[in-house]
């Protein structure tokens, strides 16, 4: 389970009514939020909404029902024991932010670099690369560094961002050369390792990027 | 393909028989202010404006902005032929780290990297290098700096690409920063500024262009609005 589930189903469980609303569905089978809330003696309203949270957070079972006059969503146990399972090894959110913001930036100094130095030949070659037309490359990366960041541990987006990064230096290299795009390379990590001086990718990217200081 | 390339600038033309031989490498030496750079954009500029050539300006000190200013400032039209790949203009400034350790400058040899995946990607048929002073300060000795000097004109010359050189002179020194650029280029003009009556006055003297019947007379070069002016029919005195 993520992070951010976690934290999300171990509140829902913890809130006044969850427990006793677990012990209904148990006890009665499935049930509409109307019988759980005459059950235990809370508002309707208050009982759809613990549901649904439980529902939301994957402890409980969803389906169309249908009473006299109207459909009602019921609800049901899964089984009789829930688990909750926590991997460590998953960045915690906001040191994930903080790694996407360095890569971000670490590439947006890049692309600065090389307009500066002529980018229009070597932003042919990367959409060339990448196979995308519909969008600058820019949105392309970010787009999918932002689609990486829900799911991933730093060294899972360590892993996109190298992947990445091998494109774009062989479309870099085969405009620029070796040295000028170690050169430019190196010149927008340092820069970015400045910007962003308590960032732990900070201490690999130099290392994941295959560059050396050259001169 | 015409055997002469247009220095963009008519009366320079005059001088030196419609241009620069196709494939030479050619200096122009010169003090601050004499308007080498602005040359240098003449000659990158006519290049696809006049001969649809493709040409590369490399600038190793002036910032890219500062270049598309001077061009636009003078009439001379950028975006259009840059969107098209004809016009490149390269700030190599950016490869410069500000931390002495790992290498500051560009040598040449990794000019030479460089050029070698830009060249042919690019077609490039002129190229302005602004300038060979800021590489100078790579080297330590100025026996590295020759002899390294000697085997990138090899190779510009290998690359079949008609190269323009600047290069700085110094107010009370020689024609050139080190005194041995003109010797690896096939020509060699040196501007001037030269004081009369108070006032500075700029000159320009073709001192050697190989396959080329040229006269050795220190001409006026003036700056006008639209650029440099030669006055090939007049002799400085």
């Amino acid at each position: 389970m993520k992070r951010a589930e976690f934290i999300e189903a171990a509140r829902t469980l913890s809130s006044d009514h969850c427990l006793p609303i677990l012990d209904c569905l148990r006890k009665r089978g499935w049930l509409i939020a109307s019988d759980v809330a005459g059950d235990l003696g809370i508002h309707v309203s208050t009982a759809t909404k613990d549901l649904n949270s439980l529902y939301e957070c994957g402890l409980i079972e969803r389906r169309k029902g249908q009473r006299k006059t109207r459909p009602a969503y019921e609800y049901g146990l899964k089984g009789d024991r829930i688990v909750l399972e926590l991997d460590l090894d998953t960045a915690p959110a906001d040191e994930r932010d903080k790694v996407v913001a360095f890569y971000l930036e670490f590439l947006e100094r890049l692309f600065v670099k090389a307009k500066r130095m002529g980018w229009q030949s070597v932003e042919r070659a990367v959409v060339r690369e990448f196979g995308s037309v519909d969008a600058t490359f820019n949105d392309f990366v970010i787009r999918e560094l932002n689609a990486a960041r829900d799911s991933a541990s730093e060294s899972d987006l360590r892993a996109v961002f190298v992947r990445f990064m091998e494109k774009i230096k062989r479309a870099f290299i085969s405009n620029f050369g070796q040295v000028a795009t170690a050169r430019m390379f190196e010149g927008a990590a340092k820069e970015t390792m400045f910007a962003h001086p308590t960032a732990a990718c900070g201490r690999h990217v130099l290392a994941d990027l295959g560059v050396q200081s050259v001169g | 393909m015409a055997d002469r390339l247009s220095t963009g600038v008519e009366g320079l033309d005059k001088v030196i028989q419609g241009g620069f031989p196709r494939g030479t490498i050619n200096l122009v030496s010169g003090p601050a202010g004499s308007g080498k750079t602005l040359l240098g954009l003449h000659f990158f500029h006519s290049g696809a404006t006049v001969q649809g050539d493709n040409s590369m300006y490399l600038s190793l000190e002036e910032p890219k902005g500062n270049l598309d200013k001077v061009l636009s400032s003078f009439g001379m039209e950028m975006a259009p032929f840059e969107s098209m790949g004809k016009l490149i203009l390269l700030d190599l400034g950016e490869l410069r780290f500000a931390d002495k350790e790992a290498g500051s400058m560009l040598g040449f040899g990794e000019l030479q990297d460089f050029l070698r995946s830009s060249l042919k990607k690019n077609d490039v048929e002129r190229l302005v290098i602004d300038s060979l002073s800021a590489i100078g300060l790579h080297y330590r000795s100025m026996r590295d700096l020759r002899e390294e000097l000697f085997v990138f004109a090899r190779f510009l010359h290998e690359a079949n690409v008609t190269t323009l050189l600047i290069t700085e002179s110094l107010e009370e020194g020689g024609l050139t920063r080190w005194g041995f650029e003109q010797f690896v280029a096939d020509s060699f003009i040196h501007l001037g500024m030269e004081e009369t009556k108070g006032e500075l006055r700029r000159t320009i003297t073709v001192r050697k262009m190989r396959f080329t019947k040229h006269d050795t007379v220190k001409h006026p070069l003036r700056i006008t609005q639209k650029g440099i002016v030669v006055e090939a029919d007049e002799r400085v005195v």
